[in-house]
Order: structure tokens, then sequence, then C-alpha cells
């Protein structure tokens, strides 16, 4: 007993000196930069959780050359988890903010919340390369509201040729065992789908689903696309009449009739995903991966890892991809978006930055085209090479490197998204990143991915006949825009409570048995309208819409 | 002239202190710990009471009276918050005593040493599992298509056609109510096993002599013997009345189950925290306190009206 009693003792000793010293003593890799000259270090918070982030990035090899470059070193927080409203809620109600921030769609509430360092003045001053990478048109865009500029966008208005596309994803394996056709009509895939499942139930040993979507939590504006996609319209909180530029708000209009009853039609076959409302995100991508999803509804970036295991696992065929199918009599497709420059959200400097010059100018640094090929393109020799014209490319092996997850996080390599860049092209004439560069895109598709670009002799996924020509339109999109706090209770409240309605009315109209679709319509449209008044909503919008046109444009509308 | 005598009581409060220093001193941590904890956040319950922006700091945003409460009481979304809070954790406190006693008294009938505390350290088990990890595994369970309860009931024909468990409102009421007995009945139990253990085995020879079997023992020795625990735990989890497990049912829930999965802490969280409406958050948690506050000393009432221990 002695003896354990010892032991007990000398156990819980090294825990205390070991929690002590651990708070005291700094990490060894603190001193190895205070030895190399004057790296200033920075914290940050970012909330991108589109992509798997990386531990410390500024230990990488392309890390590493940046703080070289910029004499910058960043310690940054990573948001985990899918609320990032409450985790962004909580930080700005503690005050506690780091030197930088990027809040993703929350990040107009540190704009909102008077956060942030307006940058105007220092893109004068100190802005040599932004201003040569951002027009005088981009920073008019980039102005907010209150006519500050608080963050250098990333998204550029331009469709990259290696992006995934978006619509209704659909089977590549259906596709081939149709002849490749040229789908475009929802009235035309249905039976597609209806005769796939029939002639092959199952796959593997586990049944086929004709048509699956994410629900989920945050992503239930998943499910809510097919109302928009399948009518033709852009998926945003309102519909803007291109003329006038009026706002017109219905949660219980915009299509949803006509989508939710073909929807319905498909679950009363038994075609639609019986676990579609009560499936986690992570069991929807299981049955993806699993090759057994013949078509369903979702971001494009919903699919990565989903497709990455397909790949891996050589079943290349079951990938899906996406076509912009409307109803009969609907003219254009609009899944495809631009995002347009400037409104949405980017990398600021808070107010609680110590010395807010250095990280302005640190942003301005990384538009240096040095530092963006780094960035983008990695470490030349041995992420790219480049020809005797001075053009910039990759062999397949680079490409295939580029996109081993484990090469990536000990290289960097695809990590750099949310940062300030070029659009499209560097002053030299090189394509900014790999990814918008056509034949590289081309290159990194999996061979059946490849193989459905030729067959419908394409050269992307954002082309017919998979998408029409991209949306762009001019007043950029609702969702996007501030909504200031005093107008919180009458304008984002009953957006809430409209969205709420649709969580509980899109899965009880789809599930609906037969027959009974018309008077669960009924009653959501009764509730709708009793419990939303659209007038300040839609005057809100198209007060801001006609702003926008007159401060980027100088169109005035009465 | 009047003797002055100096007894105990007559010490002064410094004198008491010099004279239990060391007792003092060790309670003074965990003084300090509630103080800075526990009390020095209800400051902040004064932004219930304006139009609280974080830019404007606390003083600097505008008093708007008891408007905040007012929203909350006239809002439908936040009485039937309370309506689901009430009904589940009314539910999930019944099924968790009674489960909990049960094991606890079957248990203690078991006279093999090394199957008792087996049986004890795997019910006790899932405890330690964290609501992310077990929430995952309920739902797989109950899933319709690969969920193992379905098929169980498919393969006996007992059901036809499987059925969505997670999707019907008041089955995921009796979901979060199981789901919290599996998970802690045997954590549960463990305190009414401690008060068992603490009864006077002559108390049983005794009854044994008069000539009680096995049922009238636990009915006549046990359970008057563990009563004192079950009030007094009854009190304690009174005041919990109104949380109805905010972890579990914010994993658990789907869109389909919206009506009766929302709870006074989802909804704080939906329609306070993460549409930045901290007074409104404020407001509807300080509600739910005042009410805790309010049961506790009701639950407490009737226990010592009924005689049985209070802890107030």
């Amino acid at each position: 007993m002695k003896f354990i009693r010892k032991i007990s003792i000398v156990v819980a000793l090294v825990f205390i000196i070991s929690a002590v010293l651990g708070g005291i003593v700094p990490v060894s890799s603190q001193k190895v930069e205070g030895a190399s000259k004057k790296v200033v270090t920075f914290t940050m918070f970012s909330a991108d959780a589109t992509v798997q982030y990386h531990p410390d990035i500024f230990s990488t090899a392309i890390g590493q050359e940046i703080t070289k470059k910029t004499g910058v070193r960043l310690k940054i927080e990573h948001f985990v988890g899918m609320d990032q409203a409450t985790k962004i809620s909580l930080m700005l109600a503690s005050g506690d903010l780091p030197d930088l921030v990027y809040g993703s769609g929350e990040h107009k509430q540190f704009i909102q919340n008077k956060a942030l360092v307006p940058l105007e003045n220092y893109i004068q001053k100190y802005g040599q390369w932004t201003k040569k990478a951002y027009s005088s048109a981009d920073l008019k865009k980039l102005r907010q509201a209150d006519g500050h500029i608080y963050f250098l966008s990333y998204t550029r208005g331009e469709v990259s040729p290696s992006s995934m596309g978006e619509g209704l994803y659909v089977m590549i394996d259906m596709l081939q065992k149709n002849n490749w056709p040229r789908l475009k009509y929802w009235e035309d895939l249905v039976p597609m789908i209806r005769n796939y499942v029939k002639k092959y139930p199952k796959y593997k040993g586990m049944p086929v689903i004709g048509m699956s979507a994410i629900t989920e939590g945050a992503r239930f504006y998943v499910i809510q696309d097919p109302a928009t996609g399948l009518n033709g319209l852009i998926a945003d909180t309102v519909q803007v009449d291109p003329k006038t530029y009026k706002a017109s708000y219905d949660p219980a209009g915009i299509g949803m009739y006509k989508a939710y009853k073909a929807l319905n039609a498909l679950w009363n076959e038994g075609l639609f995903d019986k676990e579609a409302f009560v499936q986690t995100y992570d069991q929807w991508a299981a049955k993806v991966a699993q090759g057994r999803v013949v078509t369903s509804w979702g971001r494009s970036w919903h699919f990565n890892t989903a497709f990455n295991t397909l790949r891996k696992n050589g079943e290349d065929d079951r990938i899906l991809v996406p076509f912009g199918i409307v109803f009969k009599g609907v003219k254009k497709s609009r899944y495809v978006m631009l995002q347009s420059i400037g409104t949405r959200d980017g990398v600021s400097i808070t107010k609680k930055c110590k010395d807010p010059v250095r990280a302005f100018q640190f942003l301005d640094q990384l538009l240096n085209p040095e530092v963006q090929k780094l960035m983008f393109w990695g470490i030349k020799g041995r992420d790219y090479l480049v020809d005797k014209k001075g053009k910039m490319y990759r062999t397949q092996a680079m490409i295939d490197k580029a996109r081993d997850p484990v090469y990536q996080k000990q290289e960097g390599l695809g990590y750099w998204n949310i940062w300030p860049r070029w659009q499209l092209k560097l002053p030299d004439g090189n394509y900014v990143k790999p990814e918008l560069d056509p034949d590289i895109a081309y290159m990194q598709w999996a061979p059946a991915q490849k193989k459905v670009l030729d067959a419908y002799k394409a050269k992307t996924f954002v082309e017919p006949p998979f998408a029409d020509e991209p949306e762009s339109p001019p007043w950029g999109y609702a969702w996007e825009i501030n909504i200031p706090p005093e107008k919180q209770k009458e304008i984002q409240v009953p957006l809430n409570i409209a969205n709420d309605l649709a969580r509980k009315y899109i899965p009880m109209l789809i599930m609906a048995p037969k027959g009974k679709y018309d008077e669960i319509w009924n009653k959501y449209k009764a509730e709708v309208r009793a419990k939303i008044n659209p007038k300040p909503i839609e005057e809100f919008y198209t007060q801001e819409m006609r702003q926008r046109m007159a401060d980027w444009y100088g169109i005035k509308v009465k | 002239m009047d003797a002055v005598y100096y007894t105990e009581s007559k010490k002064t409060f410094w004198q008491k202190v010099k004279e239990q220093k060391e007792l003092v001193l060790m309670i003074f941590p965990f003084v300090l710990y509630v103080i800075l904890f526990h009390y020095v956040p209800l400051w902040w319950w004064v932004i219930a009471f304006k139009e609280y922006r974080p830019f404007q700091g606390v003083w600097g945003s505008e008093w708007v009276g008891l408007q905040q409460f007012k929203d909350l009481f006239s809002d439908s979304g936040f009485w039937l918050a309370m309506r689901n809070t009430i009904v589940i954790s009314f539910l999930k406190l019944v099924t968790s005593f009674a489960a909990a006693i049960l094991l606890a008294l079957m248990l203690n009938e078991v006279k093999n040493m090394l199957f008792k505390r087996t049986i004890q350290t795997i019910s006790y088990l899932p405890h330690f599992v964290s609501w992310v990890v077990a929430a995952s595994i309920v739902i797989s369970v109950l899933s319709p298509e690969s969920g193992i309860l379905n098929q169980i009931l498919m393969s006996l024909k007992i059901i036809k056609q499987p059925i969505v468990w997670m999707g019907e409102g008041h089955y995921f009421w009796w979901i979060l109510a199981l789901s919290n007995v599996w998970k802690e009945t045997g954590w549960n139990a463990i305190v009414y096993l401690a008060a068992m253990t603490s009864i006077d085995p002559e108390l049983y020879d005794a009854a044994s002599v008069d000539g009680c079997g096995r049922l009238q023992k636990i009915r006549y020795v046990t359970l008057p013997g563990i009563a004192p625990t079950i009030s007094m735990l009854l009190i304690l989890n009174v005041g919990w009345l109104l949380n109805a497990g905010f972890e579990q049912v914010l994993l658990l829930r789907n869109p389909l189950v919206q009506d009766y999965s929302q709870i006074l802490d989802t909804y704080v969280l939906d329609y306070g925290i993460t549409m930045y409406r901290y007074s409104y958050a404020t407001a509807a948690g300080m509600f739910k306190s005042v009410v805790s506050i309010l049961l506790v000393l009701f639950a407490n009432k009737v226990a010592a009206k009924l005689n049985a221990s209070t802890v107030v």
C-alpha cells in the first residue's frame, strides 16, 4: 500500500508541475522565430468551414516562405462545428477579438457591430499592390453601406473551369447506360431515374436511392434549392425585378408548389430517400460514397470527400455530375452563379489589432505576384514548372501529388482561399491559381469524369450541357446585405420564422401521402400569410438594391 | 455590580475567524470560486433590460425596460418551447428515477459480487460517452433503412414497413427520455446503491424473523431506507426541470420534429444568440433561472410537509 501511495504522489506531482510549466515555458518554435529578424506574429480567427483546415499553416514549406517574404506569421484559430453564428455572436459579445478575422457567412456581423478597422485610407497610403490588383470599380463595390472598406474580397467574379458545377447531381453510371443524354428537363430525368432504379435496385447488396438531399441543421438550404432551381430562379432571399430593381418576397411562393409536388411524386413512388429528413450530413455523405445515390441535391463542396472516396476505391463511375435541370417551359437554368466581387466577405483587421498598419501591409504584400504564386501554385520546381515562354504549368504527377491530402498538409497547398487575390490572371499572364488554367482543370478529373466531358464535348462542368451561361445579377445578392441591428426585429425575425416554417413544411410536403399534398400546402400558405408581413422586408431590400445600383453604376431609379 | 461573563458566544467575529483560521483558509478558494463564476456573471442580467450592442458597451446601450420580456411572452414560439421543455424534462425525470431505483434494487439483491460489479461497471459506462457519440449511435440504431431496431421488428414480423422513429414528434419525446435512461441509469443508480449499504443488516435479519420474503424486504426495509436519498435527489432535480438537456436535443433534432424538439435552451440559441439578440437571449435565460429557483423552493416546501429531508 505504501508503494501505491508513493506512486500516486509522484504522479500527482508530475501533473501539477507539467501543468504549471506548460503555461510558462514558451513553445520552442517561438524561440526560433525570435532568432530570425523581427517577425511579427498576429492572431487570427477563421470561420471558413468549407475546407479542411490546417493546424499550423505557417509551419509548412509554403507558409515559411510567405513569412520570409512578408515578415508576418499568423497564429490562426479555426472554427470547428457547424454553427458559425453562435461562435461569432459569443465572440462579439465578449469583445475578445483576435488581430485578424474571417467570419465566412457571418462576416457582416463584425461590420455591423463596428469591430473592424476601415481600410480605405491604408489602401491610399500603403496599398501599392492592392491598387494594382483591385480596380477602382472593384474598390467601389467593396464599400459597405457605411462607406468604408473592411476587406479585400477573394471572390473575383469568375467561373473556375475546375469547379464541380452546381445543379442537380446525376450519377455517371446512369448517364452512360442511357448513352449520354442531354439532360435539361425534369420531365425527362424522372423516367430515367425510375427505369434505372427498377433495373438496378441494389448496388453491392445495398438498396439504390433514386434521389437524396441534405437537410441537416444549417445545411437545410439545400432542400430549398429545388424551388428556385427547377423554376429557373436565383436562389436568394428575395427575387429582384431586373428593370425596376424592386424586390419581392414570398416564402410560400417562388415556385415552391410545383417543385415540391414533383418531389412528392417521387417520394410516393419510393424513389426519394426515405431517410432524407432524419439523416445527418455524414450519413448522407456515406451513402454517396457507397455509390448508391443516383441523383442528389447538394452544393459542389458537399460532395468533395464522398467523391474522393469513390475515386480512391476505383468506383469513379459512381461519381455524380451536375445538370442545370429545370421544368419544361423554363428557358434558362440559374444554378451556377457568378460571385460578384466585394460585398460578401474577406479577411479583416479588428479594432483590437495591436498594429493595424503592419497587418494591412501584410495583406497588401500577399498581393505581390511572387507571394500569390507561392500561395496558389506552391514552390517552383516542386509544385509547378515554367516553360520557355514563362508560362507556369504542372505535370500530371504534380497534379496528382497536389490532390493528395497528406502532401497538401505538409506543403501547405490549397489552404489560401480566403486571402485577397488577383482576378483570373497575374500581370505576367499566368493564371492566379492552377485550377483556373483550363488545361490543368481538365487533367485533375477522375477518368470517368473525363469520359463524361469527352462524351458531351465539353471542357468544363460549368458550360452547356451541364449549365447555362452563369448568372451574375448586377446588384449582387440579397443574402449578402447587412441587416442593421435596429431592423433585426422587423426583418431578421420574420425571415427566421419563415425559415422555420419551411423547415417544418417542406418535409411534410415532400412526404405527403397521395392526395394530401394540397391540404398541407394550403395549411403552409395560411400559416405563412398569418405570421409574416412581407412589406417591410420588400421595402428594405428594394431600397438596398437601388442604393447599390446608384453607388456602383450611377443608375438611379425612382 | 454585575459580573461580566465571557462566554463562547460573546467572542467577536474576528476572534472566531482567528481561532478557526485553518477552516476559513480551506473554504476560501471555494467561496471565491462561487463569487467569481456564479455571482459576478449575474451582473450581466442588466442587459435584459437594454438593447445591448457590443460596440456600444453595456452602459452605452439603450434602456428598453421590460420590452424584451414583452417580446418574449408574446412569441408563440417561446410558449411552444416552454411546453416541450416541461414535457421532455418531466418524462426524463420520471423515467430516469424509476429506472435508477429499479436497477439499484435489483443489483442489491445480487449476491455474487463479481457479477454485481461487472453489471454495475457495464451499466455506468455509457455515462462517460459524450452526447455527440451517443446521439449518432441513437440515430443509426433507429434509422429506417439500416437501423437494427427496425430490422429486429421486421424479422419478428411485428411491423411490415420500417418505422421512421426519428420523424414523429411524440416518438421523439420518448426517444429523448429512453436514450437518457440508457446513458445515465447506471450512473444514477450508484447513489442509491451507496444509500443501501448504509442500511443496518440487522433490519433485514429482523424482517426475516418476522417472516418477510424477498419482495417484502425490499418493500419494508430497503425502500424506506433510501427514501431520504430519493426525496433529496428529487428536490435537486426539480430545480433542473427547465433544463431538458440542451446537448442531447441539439444533436438529435431534425426538421421533421421541429415542433416537438424546440426547448428553451435551443430557443435561446436560435432566436437569441445566433441572431445577435443578446438582450432577448438574456431575458429568456433570466426567466428560466427565476422559474427554476421557484420550483426548487416549492419542491422543498412539499418535501418538508411530507416530513422527508429537505435541502434548503
